[in-house]
């Protein structure tokens, strides 16, 4: 068995659409993606162009690594500074993609109320900050060093750019992704909980973790 | 469903922790953990769900199998009132 990590190409998409969803729901049956999009095809074209699409953001399969293990795609995350993107909210990719969808006006504005606990809780994005997103494994492969190897590639890449800390995050419960991002030396800064998230979605909120570089 | 009255997981739990270990590759700590339950039940759910499936989940008769000294000769005489 070998692990290789090495940056997405476009061919990864519907992979890196599968870990949007998988990172989104975290440990719940259901996330943002889940709600924002019921129904499956309509998310999985919608994952797609919002990582293949022209706009990029830290869903953009420009930013993403992926682990292959025996030549499959396996298990991928994006690693990134703020700073690259200039705006780290997800409102104009999105509202590309609802476009390209053929949504209407009404349905658009309607998105916002809905998310708008989920974006409450959603940790912030410092600027100098090495900022780990979206990590998902395939779930058969899990607890098998993937993610680890991807996240030692990550750090590495975010040290030799400078960078002097580190964050990631996971929903407050998702105590495997919590348990894994701690191996990799991260701990816990912050808690955001919310009411309406945990309506929204079964979880209290996301934690913030953060370490030295 | 009647369930025990101290039971600390109804069968939708005991699902969802199986199915953390089981699909989702959890620990059984932290599958344990996150429904409130320790590692020894934890295990009896999943080894009563690798056994009968399913319906091992359900909760199981506490009734005694076996009396060992029973009083058989007042039953008659309680069904009738007297006991």
């Amino acid at each position: 068995m070998a692990i290789e990590t090495r940056p997405a190409r476009a061919a990864d998409l519907p992979f890196l659409a599968e870990v949007l969803q998988m990172a989104g729901r975290g440990h719940l049956p259901l996330g943002p993606w889940d709600l924002l999009f019921p129904d499956a095809r309509e998310r999985r074209r919608a994952l797609e162009q919002l990582a293949g699409g022209g706009v990029r953001s830290w869903c953009h399969h420009s930013l993403f690594q992926v682990a292959d293990r025996d030549g499959e795609a396996c298990a991928a995350l994006v690693a990134f500074e703020p700073e690259e993107l200039g705006d780290v909210s997800l409102a104009k990719p999105m509202f590309d993609v609802f476009q390209r969808l053929g949504w209407q006006p009404e349905r658009i504005a309607a998105v916002g109320p809905v998310l708008a606990p989920y974006l409450r809780c959603l940790p912030d994005m410092p600027p100098g900050s090495w900022i780990v997103e979206n990590v998902g494994t395939r779930s058969d492969l899990r607890r098998q060093g993937l993610v680890r190897a991807l996240l030692e590639r990550a750090l590495e890449t975010g040290r030799s750019r400078g960078h002097r800390r580190a964050q990631i995050s996971c929903l407050i419960g998702n105590l495997p992704a919590q348990r894994a991002y701690e191996k990799a030396g991260f701990a816990i800064a912050e808690e955001r909980r919310d009411a309406g998230f945990e309506r929204l979605l079964g979880a209290p909120g996301f934690s913030r973790m953060t370490r030295a570089l | 469903v009647k369930l025990h009255p101290n039971a600390k997981l109804v069968p939708a739990a005991r699902r969802l922790l199986v199915d953390r270990v089981r699909l989702e590759r959890w620990s059984v700590k932290d599958a344990a953990t996150s429904v409130g339950v320790s590692r020894r039940t934890a295990y009896k759910w999943l080894k009563r769900f690798e056994e009968e499936g399913e319906a091992g989940l359900c909760d199981r008769s506490s009734r005694p199998r076996r009396i060992a000294r029973r009083v058989t000769a007042l039953r008659p005489l309680r069904e009738a009132g007297n006991g």
